[in-house]
């Protein structure tokens, strides 16, 4: 399930995602605009370069060089970090479950980091087609391509996982699923998704598209969880343990 | 002393002057006499009949010494007698007639017994001693009715010795018919209780003392108590009852009725008695007893720690069965014992048992052993096996079913000639029927020996076919039912090799068919071909009637989409192959192939049973290629 924790702790709160495509987990911080890199080690070259634009500042760029590693064929993440926020020191850098993780310092629906080229973008993950990061700003609910073109206030999209490409659309969803499933995974995503859009939207997190269609809502989700944000949400403790698995014959494999 | 004569020289003494010297000397003792009252007999002129043989005459004994009313001395010395046939005027003392009889007494008169005759002067005889002597005179009183003759007169002259009955035609004087009721001893002194008859002073006075002395000691002539005065008390009784002046006769006899009346223990006073942890008010005996009676009934009846039972005594008792001994204690010692005596384990070997009833099979059960002998009896005898000691020949047992009632033996051998056995092959004839117990939780029919290894399973039931068989199996974890295959041990083994075989199995993870080709080589616990149905981690899943996969579970599916483009999004839709039980939350897109696309993959308008996909183009692009792996949650 995509969706492993949200917490508002620190301010604005971050959220935990694990891929649904490859299993990594990213940290995606509300409010905030950010970019990761795929999980390492990463090969680079001399001189390899990242073009990266924080918010609505020019690109800055980032030059990896041998003496910044220990071994430029197996380059880690927080090696990465370490020079990525020499250069770049109005950003925050870190290593995030093995990725390279660059979050913009600003917050708001402004906050944005871009990487828009450099040789390294390949052997990092970020894409070298032209194809726009779905979410290079802060998460925003409510997805659009342009004020007449399609639109679905419901959709939460994460930017992309640069492990595998895969881009995460989470579902804001109204109705009650059935009580027999309270406790499954189906269920407590729906509620945690649930609990995470609304948040966004009591903030003022909307795209821009939908905001009108968001301020005019009446209706809320039923499925949600009322204590946040007062307490940080973690899916596994919301699901009924799973029986104990019987150790099964190796019969045939699926 | 005497009147004297004092002769005196050459006096011519006259006879008359002796004579008066004499008589004032006699003058002088009869005057002593007289002075002193000695009259009547001084000692012994009893009266008695004649011995040895008693005749009309009587004895009277000696000697006897009497003083007459004159004070002269009567004295005879030795053992007289007198005829009591005749008086003294010789007449006959004889009663005329039967039923009449006279008295006749019999006095003792002074005399003078003359000799030594002389003579005088006058040349008269004079007997010249004249000694003091006596005689017996005999008086008969005048004849009359029997017991009513009047005795003879007293006399002034003589003084009574006896009286005598005479009645007709007696020949014998006894004892009953001497009276000495009028007798004239020198000391009758008449009284109630007690009279003198005595002749001597030392005797009467020695009676006094002797009626005295008793009457002291109390061993005679005890005063009644009648006679003798109370003065009245000056004390009231404790209740204020007074007690005035009677005899101690009365006030005796008041005691006791005023003590034996009911108001008798409040007369009495009770001082006041210390004590814990109750005490006495000074009262009565009455007022005591209330308050004894009070503190007893309120001690009956309190309902508990009327005493401490360590402070009741407990006389020692008899042994226990055992021997083990009971001496003396207290109370509380003593049921502490009981308790741990029979709470020990020779407890049971301390109590007594009767003679109980034979077992079944005659076996004896008798009297005078412990509780734990009669049990250890039970045990060692509802535990014997031999041909002729059998436990089970003593224990009764009802009709049951097909068996009559009799012992557990009896019907055991029934059994054993037709039951059906575990640990034997049975085979039935007829349509069993296996119920169990009413309680639908509890199995009718339960295999509880299972398999312990992964490798392992229990065949519970086969069943023929036309050609092959179909069986049941319970395996470690799973449950299996197969159409021709049998497990070795090893492998599954075919009963017909021309036919393939199948097996269902389902578990707590999964439902499973599997089945083989019509091979001939034994399978091993790998089966070919299955189709599993995956059942946790995914909450409820239904195949409705319109064959729609209904299940919480992720689904995946593709999309791909080649067409032109406008500068507007274009997409498709993704239909799910599976219908979610409500709308997911979660669509994620990996991009398997792109050209012209500058955003997205995002969804749009997510359903239980698909989303679409929208995707935006690059612009200026004629047109946008992309497929996309599309995995929903």
């Amino acid at each position: 399930m995509p969706i492993k924790m949200i917490s508002i702790s620190p301010e604005p709160g971050h959220m935990i995602q694990h891929c649904a495509g490859c299993g990594a987990e990213h940290r995606i911080s509300l409010n905030r605009g950010a970019q990761k890199a795929k999980i390492g080690p990463v090969s680079l070259h001399a001189g390899d370069t990242l073009e990266i634009r924080v918010d609505a500042q020019p690109p800055a760029t980032v030059t990896f060089t041998p003496s910044d590693f220990a071994d430029l064929a197996r380059v880690t993440a927080a090696e990465l970090a370490h020079v990525v926020q020499r250069a770049l020191p109005g950003v925050i850098v870190s290593e995030d479950s093995g990725g390279l993780l660059i979050e913009s310092a600003t917050t708001g629906p402004n906050s944005r980091i871009e990487i828009v080229g450099g040789s390294a973008r390949a052997a990092l993950g970020f894409p070298t087609n032209g194809a726009a990061d779905p979410c290079h700003g802060p998460p925003v609910l409510g997805v659009s391509f342009g004020p007449e073109q399609i639109q679905d206030p419901n959709i939460l999209a994460l930017r992309r996982c640069n492990n595998c490409g895969s881009n995460e659309c989470l579902v804001r969803t109204f109705e009650a699923i059935g009580a027999e499933l309270s406790g499954s995974y189906v269920a407590e995503h729906r509620r945690i998704v649930n609990t995470l859009a609304e948040r966004c939207k009591a903030c003022g997190w909307s795209h821009p598209d939908v905001a009108a269609h968001h301020a005019a809502e009446t209706k809320k989700p039923v499925d949600i969880h009322a204590a946040f944000p007062e307490r940080e949400l973690h899916l596994a403790e919301f699901l009924r343990p799973a029986p104990p698995a019987p150790t099964a014959r190796p019969e045939v494999a699926r | 002393m005497a009147n004297r004569k004092d002769f005196f020289f050459r006096e011519r003494v006259t006879e008359a002057e002796l004579d008066s010297a004499f008589a004032d000397l006699e003058d002088a003792d009869h005057n002593l006499a007289a002075d002193l009252g000695f009259v009547g007999v001084l000692a012994n002129a009893v009266v008695s009949p004649h011995a040895p043989v008693p005749n009309l005459t009587v004895d009277i004994s000696g000697p006897g010494i009497a003083l007459d009313q004159q004070g002269q001395r009567i004295f005879f010395s030795a053992l007289q007698n007198a005829n009591v046939a005749q008086d003294d005027n010789a007449v006959s003392t004889e009663v005329s007639g039967d039923g009449k009889e006279k008295v006749v007494s019999i006095f003792v008169k002074f005399d003078r017994a003359l000799s030594d005759p002389r003579i005088d002067g006058n040349s008269q005889s004079v007997f010249f001693r004249r000694d003091e002597s006596f005689k017996f005179l005999v008086v008969q009183g005048a004849e009359a009715a029997a017991g009513a003759a009047v005795p003879p007169a007293l006399r002034s002259d003589a003084l009574l010795l006896a009286d005598v009955v005479r009645s007709f035609g007696q020949a014998q004087i006894g004892g009953d018919a001497i009276s000495t009721a009028r007798r004239q001893d020198a000391f009758v002194l008449s009284g109630a209780p007690r009279s003198i008859r005595r002749g001597q002073t030392t005797e009467a006075i020695s009676d006094l003392l002797g009626f005295y002395n008793a009457h002291v000691g109390g061993t005679a002539d005890r005063h009644a108590a009648a006679a003798i005065d109370y003065a009245g008390g000056n004390t009231a009784w404790a209740d204020g009852g007074q007690n005035p002046a009677t005899t101690v006769e009365a006030q005796i006899d008041k005691i006791v009725a005023d003590l034996a009346a009911e108001g008798g223990a409040a007369k009495i006073g009770a001082a006041a008695t210390e004590g814990a942890p109750r005490a006495l008010g000074g009262g009565s005996v009455k007022s005591q007893l209330d308050a004894l009676l009070g503190f007893i009934n309120g001690h009956i009846t309190v309902a508990a720690g009327a005493h401490v039972s360590s402070a009741i005594a407990y006389a020692a008792g008899g042994a226990w069965k055992d021997g083990t001994a009971n001496p003396a204690t207290t109370v509380k010692a003593q049921l502490d014992k009981l308790v741990s005596d029979l709470v020990a384990d020779a407890g049971a070997n301390r109590i007594g048992v009767g003679t109980r009833t034979n077992w079944l099979d005659g076996s004896a059960n008798p009297a005078g052993v412990s509780i734990l002998a009669a049990l250890s009896k039970i045990i060692n005898d509802l535990s014997e096996h031999s041909d002729v000691a059998d436990g089970a020949a003593r224990i009764g047992a009802r009709t049951s079913g097909t068996l009559p009632a009799g012992s557990v033996r009896s019907q055991l051998d029934a059994l054993n000639a037709s039951a059906v056995r575990t640990n034997a092959a049975n085979v039935f004839s007829a349509t069993q029927t296996v119920n169990g117990t009413a309680d639908e939780k509890v199995p009718a029919v339960a295999t509880n020996v299972a398999p312990t290894q992964p490798a392992q399973r229990k065949l519970l039931w086969e069943s023929a076919g036309e050609s092959y068989k179909y069986r049941l199996y319970a395996a470690l974890f799973d449950f299996e039912i197969t159409a021709n295959a049998r497990w070795d041990g090893a492998q599954w083994v075919r009963d017909v090799a021309a036919f393939a075989s199948s097996k269902l199995d389902f578990n707590t993870n999964f439902f499973r068919l599997n089945s083989t080709d019509a091979n001939n080589a034994p399978i091993g616990d790998n089966w070919p071909n299955n189709f599993t149905i995956e059942m946790i981690g995914h909450g409820h899943q239904v195949i409705d009637v319109g064959g729609n996969l209904i299940s919480p579970g992720a689904t995946e599916t593709y999309i791909s989409y080649l067409g032109p483009f406008n500068n507007a999004a274009v997409g498709t839709g993704a239909p799910f192959r599976k219908v979610f039980p409500a709308q997911p939350s979660s669509i994620t897109f990996t991009m398997l192939n792109s050209r012209n696309v500058a955003s997205g993959p995002f969804g749009f308008f997510p359903t239980p049973i698909g989303t679409a996909a929208f995707v935006g183009g690059t612009i200026g692009q004629p047109d946008v290629q992309f497929a996309c792996h599309v995995l929903a949650t």
